[in-house]
């Protein structure tokens, strides 16, 4: 597949061969594993990947995780994490061969010709050191700057960065800043030592939605005024569309496709590319709220311990049987918290929760069995809501024994309809979670909370930590299965995405508070108030400009910046 | 279903070991060639020969059949200390991760007050008043590691207890008994066995260190720390007779250790050994 | 005693206490180190090309001072209890040897006493232990 791709990127015949700033050639990348108990045995991470990058362009590199993204953007700088290894090819920067440089060579170029932003700068700091101690580090090791000029630039780059108080930012420590301003930061110890390429891992993954399109205006504008050339790593294909004038999709560690922006996400060449073009679009028709809600939550307050600072605030909302409500905020907009207020794992301060016409009692402990088997719960990080050490069999097979008192063969054959349900067969009955794909795992985990036959599954951010495919796959599983079943959902997610393409209705929360509640097409269309604006304005569009666009049209500032 | 072939060397030297003590110490009546205290030389520290494989010691008895003995008193006062330092401190431990609040307070700062004193001082402390026998001398032993143990599992069992399964279990509404034994304890099965590994050593150097200081076992009964002292004056005189048990207690510590950190191995697979 | 052989009496003793925990000290300040080199801030410094020591001084070793220092906490254990056997083998008439021999006797006073000079050493070593620790941590010198 990766043979028969034309190379747009190559540097056509008319251009200088002075342009190019990176030629990577035939690079294989190879790494070492030690499962237990099993001789160690070698695998290929990156098979024969070439690409050319000219001065001051970027290229996005995409992909899943596990294509190989971040070990060929590491190669660049001669660097592999853990055991690998590159095996083979050249990585040329500026007319030399990197590879041949051997350690000594390596040190030189890192932090001087190339640089590297992580994708969380809250690890990436070292929380001994000021910020503008490490800022300056790499050009005052390289000797490219005296201090006070490394200094100067240093607040010259917050300035440009749009940091707050770039004079005084750099005396604080990486836990005196927030999130989104760290990885600005990190951006600004990049551009410091004025390096020929900067290497972007991830960069936005970590932020909330709001502050995404914040930092990334201000590396697109960084990038485009100091003409540093950049390999943009991402799984968003949509964001990388904003910064990047090439794009590179890659898949287990291959090239997919490779061309110009415009032409990647417009008119894709390969079906892979398609799919993750296309991915975001689920057929789903609203439904209409039903005559009544069987379960409604009324004026909830809530706190974690005696603090005095309320995580919910007066939080009404109903859901109707088998329609989905979604949840969307951002971190600490108190969504799980509603979702363990409503569990009672979090008994509320105030208010009540009705279910089928009666109050729910407050405390987890104090509810009958049934009401508890009405409500299921499925989590975002599906590996750990597993126990490890139980079989697919048993996680599925105890609700049904713990409810239904099912035994023995019964047990069985329920649990074999359940992994047909799910779209997995019989032969995973007896598979430990650990052996699962993350995908599959989730799938286990719908099933754990069906063998109940609840009223209401709380899905909590259940698609947030799998790739875009696969994540498409388990709404489209969860969408059937409401159909099948007559389930309802609460659905707590911060992607829009997810919620445009399954809601039937939407609350909207901030700091705690629902700011806009209703059924899905209305919440979603205009007037809107000034955060659902923002948070609306600020998903981004597979769309070239669209950032720009964005920033333009914006009302209010994003609160985590 | 345990292939002798797929054990790895270090782990079987440790089993065989270990093996072999353990054997000592049950049939030690029927091995032994001579009596616990019978003397059977005039002459102190007789060296080794066809007669006496290990010499004499200090007071003419035979030291191979005084080792024997010594495994078993050795063994039988480690294990049970242990047994019950595990049992005390593991369901402790894990009644209060769960539980939580007040009973979770109380215990542990119970255990930091008795851990603030070295283990020790404290045991010299608490012999110099109780009778000094067998009962007194494994209790204290016990409910000494035991702080250990419970801070072990105590802290393995929080970590666990804040999983999402384990929430989902209390969601689904499982009692006490099934989160502690069927979520919790699988998933802290492994450092625990580790540690009872390290904890039975320790209870083995403990012992030693109490009856080398003649706080222990009493004549003319005597563990290994024991044979230590009693036969530590020899060394001056260019006699080794005091290496051996030493030698004997390194010998178990070091193949307990081996066995524990292979059974550790095994069982940190996620997988249920299958790859 | 003079000075000098007073030296001479105590290397023994001293040489057989230090063998013991520096072993387990090593392992735990490797450990400790080990784990600090796993994190994303010792890749950014090394990524800004800096060479393996320097990364250890300036990056790791800053943020591994907490664990080592609990390290040596767990080591004042080992010594204290190892210098009463220490004293009792090398005939050391210390304080280990006095306690040991007034517990033969069952003379509770001495014992009480001795036993609370070691606890109180201990108890006060620890304290000075975790202020170190609170003192090598940024995030507590330095609130938000």
């Amino acid at each position: 597949m990766a043979d028969k791709q034309p190379k747009p990127g190559q540097p056509k015949p008319g251009q200088p061969k002075s342009g190019v700033l990176l030629d990577i050639r035939n690079l294989r990348i190879e790494a070492t594993v030690y499962p237990p108990g099993e001789a160690p045995k070698n695998i290929v991470l990156v098979h024969d990947v070439s690409l050319t990058l000219e001065k001051g362009k970027v290229l996005g590199l995409i992909g899943e995780s596990g294509a190989g993204k971040s070990t060929i953007g590491l190669s660049s700088m001669g660097y592999g994490r853990g055991g690998v290894r590159i095996t083979g090819g050249e990585v040329i920067l500026n007319g030399r061969d990197i590879l041949k440089g051997g350690n000594e060579g390596f040190r030189k170029l890192r932090g001087r010709e190339v640089c590297y932003v992580a994708q969380s700068a809250a690890a990436a700091f070292n929380p001994a050191h000021r910020l503008m101690d490490q800022v300056v580090e790499a050009a005052l090791l390289h000797g490219t700057a005296t201090r006070a000029e490394a200094e100067k630039r240093a607040v010259a780059l917050f300035k440009k960065l749009s940091l707050p108080n770039p004079e005084t930012i750099g005396e604080r420590f990486p836990h005196q800043v927030s999130g989104g301003q760290l990885q600005r930061v990190m951006t600004a110890m990049a551009l410091c030592s004025e390096p020929d390429l900067i290497v972007f891992d991830e960069p936005t993954t970590a932020l909330d939605v709001t502050t995404q399109i914040d930092v990334l205006a201000a590396i697109k504008d960084a990038i485009r005024d100091t003409h540093v050339a950049a390999l943009y790593i991402t799984h968003d294909l949509a964001v990388v569309a904003q910064v990047s004038d090439e794009i590179m999709v890659l898949r287990h560690g291959r090239l997919v496709e490779w061309g110009g922006t415009r032409q990647i996400i417009k008119e894709p060449r390969q079906e892979y590319t398609n799919a993750l073009v296309s991915v975001h679009e689920i057929e789903h028709q609203e439904q209409k709220p039903g005559p009544s809600p069987f379960l409604s939550v009324k004026n909830i307050t809530a706190a974690y311990g005696r603090s005095h600072i309320k995580v919910l605030k007066n939080v009404s909302v109903d859901i109707f049987p088998g329609q989905t409500l979604a949840v969307v905020g951002e971190s600490g907009s108190g969504k799980s918290t509603l979702a363990r207020a409503i569990t009672g794992l979090l008994p509320p301060e105030q208010g009540t929760v009705t279910f089928d016409g009666r109050p729910l009692a407050n405390r987890l402990a104090d509810r009958p069995k049934e009401d508890l088997r009405q409500l299921q719960m499925i989590y975002q990080m599906a590996d750990v809501a597993m126990n490890p050490r139980q079989t697919v069999g048993t996680i599925i097979g105890r609700p049904l024994e713990f409810y239904f008192g099912m035994r023995g063969r019964e047990r069985d054959k329920r649990v074999a309809e359940l992994l047909d349900k799910i779209e997995m067969g019989k032969g995973y009955v007896d598979r430990y979670p650990a052996e699962l794909s993350g995908g599959q795992k989730q799938r286990v985990c719908i099933a754990r909370s069906l063998a109940a036959k609840p009223k209401l599954i709380i899905c909590d951010e259940v698609t947030s930590a799998l790739d875009p495919l696969v994540a498409h796959g388990i709404l489209e599983l969860l969408l059937e299965l409401q159909k099948e079943e007559n389930v309802a959902y609460l659905f707590i997610t911060h992607d829009l995405a997810t919620v445009k393409s399954i809601a039937d209705s939407i609350a909207v929360m901030y700091r705690g508070e629902v700011v806009r509640y209703g059924p899905k097409s209305k919440v979603l269309t205009p007037p809107f108030d000034a955060y659902t604006d923002l948070l609306l304005s600020s998903v981004p569009e597979m769309e070239i400009g669209w950032l720009e666009k964005a920033i333009k049209g914006r009302r209010m500032a994003s609160a985590g910046n | 279903m345990l292939v002798i072939k797929r054990i790895p060397i270090p782990a079987l030297v440790g089993l065989v070991l270990t093996a072999l003590f353990v054997l000592a110490a049950i049939f030690a009546p029927w091995i032994a060639p001579h009596g616990n205290a019978e003397i059977v030389s005039d002459v102190p520290w007789e060296p080794m020969s066809a007669a006496h494989w290990l010499g004499t010691d200090n007071l003419g008895r035979d030291l191979l059949s005084r080792m024997i003995y010594g495994a078993r008193i050795t063994l039988f006062i480690a294990v049970l200390a242990t047994a019950l330092s595990f049992s005390l401190g593991a369901i402790l431990g894990f009644s209060a991760a769960v539980f939580g609040g007040w009973f979770d307070t109380l215990l542990s700062r119970l255990v930091d007050l008795l851990m603030s004193i070295p283990t020790l001082i404290m045991a010299l402390v608490v012999l110099s008043v109780l009778p000094s026998n067998l009962v007194t001398l494994i209790l204290v032993m016990g409910v000494l590691d035991s702080t250990r143990v419970y801070r072990l599992s105590r802290a393995v069992a929080v970590d666990i207890n804040v999983m999402d399964y384990v929430e989902a279990a209390k969601l689904r509404g499982e009692g006490s008994g099934w989160i502690i034994f069927r979520e919790i304890l699988p998933n802290a099965l492994s450092p625990l066995v580790s540690e009872l590994g390290l904890r039975f050593i320790y209870a083995v150097l403990f012992l030693s260190t109490l009856s080398f200081l003649g706080l222990g076992v009493q004549p003319p009964d005597a563990d290994w720390g024991g044979m230590v002292k009693e036969n530590k004056d020899g060394i001056v005189f260019g006699i080794g007779a005091a290496l051996i048990p030493a030698a004997a207690i390194a010998a178990l510590a070091i193949s307990v250790n081996l066995v524990a950190d292979w059974v550790l191995n095994r069982t940190t697979s996620l997988k249920g050994g299958r790859g | 005693m003079p000075f000098g052989e007073r030296i001479q009496a105590i290397a023994l003793p001293a040489a057989a206490l230090t063998l013991v925990v520096l072993a387990h000290m090593m392992r735990m300040t490797r450990a400790a180190i080990l784990n600090v080199m796993q994190s994303a801030y010792v890749e950014t410094a090394e990524l800004k090309g800096l060479s393996a020591f320097a990364v250890i001084r300036r990056h790791a070793f800053p943020n591994a001072i907490a664990p080592i220092i609990n390290v040596v906490m767990l080591n004042l254990a080992y010594l204290i209890v190892g210098v009463v056997v220490v004293e009792v083998i090398f005939v050391y008439p210390g304080m280990g040897q006095y306690l040991v021999d007034h517990v033969t006797k069952r003379d509770v006073p001495v014992v009480q006493a001795v036993g609370l000079i070691f606890a109180a050493v201990y108890i006060s070593l620890n304290i000075i232990a975790d202020i170190a620790a609170i003192v090598a941590n940024p995030r507590l010198r330095h609130p938000k």
